[in-house]
């Protein structure tokens, strides 16, 4: 598997606070890697590491086989801050103007034909424009460069459902046309389900989840039965979650294989294997060695 | 792993300028109208004063030669000259525009990349930080530097007529405060120092208004000391001392100098005590007669009764000459200064982590 990026033991503390904390990670190339945590998880950190804006404070970040924040590495990495900061007082056209001499490598047309095709008059201000063309503005400047991996911290906060779609979009069809990595962190779980090929939870500034979704996805249930058992059955099968109601509850746990008498197994959405991980901290499903290594503490 | 294998490492500084050209080239144009108004304001003033010289024939008296006659001197057009300009009407515009253009030009195009966010966007594009901070500061920088000896040259011109209305310096030869910052050399150096300073303000505290305020502050403090510390102890050192005519224009001092001190020997060549006069023209006396005789009477006079009791007049003075060279120290102290603040930001923003 190609690696985009890479983390060994990766920490970074700001004054007394540690934002991350012992992060390990490979996230693999070509794909759409979600990086998903609760607010002070540590994701806009891990990215601002990425991206080569923070220096980490132990371990090391790579990314596309180069040292993070090095010379090279801007070679190919792009950026996308969150509230897609752009500048509000130029005009959309001097923004290609400014990338376009900051920049290695630019493509001048997939930034005019994009623009276009989304309706942005480049005679425009970016202070002018709507929260959703400023996203896309941005996201247009991050593919005109043409990079190996994309960088986006909570591109979708500002964006209606409609501007959310449009974005989500045109994110996957520049990653696939393109080939690019891309490491996309959002609170917005729905839309993650749709474009996310690889899944990453952080909480509390360590790495809780990561792996491939569809291995997520395969590796765990969801049982249903009556609420009376729910308790000893999570004890015996090390469950990730629990919901209770007065009749019946839901149990996450890891494929145990056949469901226990009174119980029905289904699959799981990974909106829901999210939230349970979010809910539990202490729980993780890490990738070991050659396979996903589950370890599942009972709730 | 997918490894990057080819591409550049470095943008041309071309290039970087280029792109801070259109980032920036609001502020550049307003600091070019507050240089241009600056300078043109000068100017104007610097031609009516001449025009009102000529109107009452003593334009001659601009030149440093003619303006230590007493002729020139004792002219009782002065007057009228006094009453119909005020000098300060050019120099605190000129004193303030290192100020405005540090505080509205060096501060603003830095804090907003903070208080925007757009430095997320800035700091990770192809080109390092280092270089895009000295390619946005190249441009504003020759703006400023050219825009400064533009207003220092409008000075100049002004100056032979200007100092009419306040110098105690020789005619011709700006050694005073508020005048010997104002030439090209030093104007330059002041500006760019006040960038200097507003650049470091502004990666220090991030926010335009707190910045905008040290700078004033710091700027102030900073001119304060350069004019009231630097120049005077500047202009002391290693001085030229030598007899001189009692009663002389400047107090002796050679044609253009700088008047440090002047005492009195007696004929055995021991200092008269009780006698001093200061480079601001101020005068001690002594009891006695040395004093009565030195407090009454004409110029020639008094010369004469020191002469007939065996008494030298000598002066500490700095010569004409020496101007330049003190403007020089005194430039390149400031812009000494100017560079520690440009190294601080530059090592702000490299390692703001």
């Amino acid at each position: 598997m190609n690696i985009a990026a890479e983390t060994t033991a990766l920490g970074k503390r700001y004054r007394r606070t540690w934002a991350l904390h012992d992060c390990c990670l490979s996230i693999p190339a070509g794909q759409v890697t979600a990086l998903v945590g609760p607010n002070g998880a540590g994701k806009t950190t891990l990215l601002s590491v990425l991206a080569g804006l923070s220096a980490p404070t132990t371990g090391t970040a790579a990314v596309l086989g180069v040292p993070a924040g090095s010379p090279r590495s801007r070679l190919s990495v792009a950026f996308v801050a969150q509230d897609t900061p752009v500048y509000t007082d130029l005009r959309v056209r001097d923004h290609l103007r400014v990338a376009r001499d900051l920049n290695h490598q630019w493509d001048q047309r997939l930034a005019g034909e994009r623009l276009a095709a989304l309706g942005i008059p480049l005679g425009r201000k970016a202070g002018k424009l709507s929260g959703g063309q400023q996203a896309q503005l941005a996201l247009t400047l991050a593919l005109a460069r043409r990079p190996g991996l994309l960088l986006l911290d909570e591109p979708l906060a500002r964006l209606d459902p409609v501007a959310r779609l449009d974005f989500l979009a045109a994110l996957v069809t520049a990653c696939y046309e393109q080939g690019i990595s891309v490491v996309f962190s959002s609170h917005v779980l729905p839309e993650m389900e749709r474009i996310a090929g690889y899944l990453i939870v952080l909480s509390g500034g360590r790495v809780q989840v990561a792996g491939q979704c569809d291995d997520l996805l395969a590796g765990h249930r969801m049982l249903t039965g009556p609420a009376g058992q729910a308790g000893e059955l999570a004890q015996r099968l090390g469950a990730i979650s629990v919901q209770c109601g007065t009749r019946q509850s839901h149990l996450l746990v890891r494929d145990a294989g056949d469901p226990p008498p009174g119980f029905q197994s289904r699959e799981v959405t990974l909106e829901e294997l999210i939230l349970a991980y979010l809910r539990d901290q202490a729980a993780s499903a890490l990738p070991g060695p050659g396979t996903l290594r589950a370890e599942v503490v009972a709730s | 792993m997918t490894a990057i294998t080819s591409g550049r490492v470095t943008i041309p500084a071309w290039r970087v300028m280029r792109a801070a050209w259109f980032r920036n080239r609001m502020t550049l144009t307003a600091l070019l109208v507050v240089f241009a108004v600056a300078a043109g304001w000068t100017l104007y003033q610097a031609e009516s004063m001449r025009s009102w010289l000529i109107a009452h024939h003593i334009q001659q008296c601009v030149s440093p030669v003619n303006g230590a006659s007493s002729a020139c001197q004792s002219a009782p057009a002065w007057e009228g000259f006094a009453s119909a300009f005020d000098a300060y009407y050019v120099i605190f515009p000129l004193l303030g525009v290192p100020v405005v253009v540090a505080m509205f030009g060096g501060v603003r195009w830095l804090t907003r990349e903070y208080e925007t966010g757009s430095f997320r966007y800035t700091w990770t594009l192809g080109v390092s930080r280092f270089r895009w901070l000295a390619g946005t500061l190249l441009p504003l920088l020759a703006v400023a530097t050219a825009g400064a000896v533009a207003c220092g040259l409008a000075y100049d011109r002004w100056f032979p007529a200007g100092q009419w209305l306040v110098s105690s310096s020789p005619p011709g030869v700006p050694w005073e405060w508020n005048e010997f910052p104002l030439t090209p050399l030093t104007f330059t150096a002041f500006v760019l120092a006040g960038f200097g300073i507003a650049a470091c303000a502004a990666t220090l505290i991030r926010r335009t208004v707190p910045a905008m305020a040290a700078t004033a502050a710091a700027i102030a403090v900073g001119a304060y000391l350069a004019d009231t510390r630097l120049r005077p102890w500047l202009i002391t050192l290693h001085p030229v001392t030598a007899r001189a005519e009692y009663g002389a224009p400047a107090g002796g001092a050679s044609n253009g100098g700088y008047l440090l001190r002047g005492w009195l020997t007696d004929h055995a060549g021991h200092l008269a005590p009780g006698f001093l006069i200061t480079h601001d023209g101020g005068m001690t006396l002594p009891g006695g007669q040395l004093g009565t005789v030195l407090s009454t009477g004409s110029a020639a006079t008094q010369r004469a009764w020191l002469a007939a009791h065996h008494y030298t007049y000598w002066v500490s003075y700095q010569p004409h000459g020496r101007l330049l060279v003190f403007q020089a120290a005194w430039a390149g102290a400031v812009l000494a200064v100017a560079i520690v603040a440009f190294g601080l930001a530059i090592w702000r923003v490299s390692a703001f982590r």
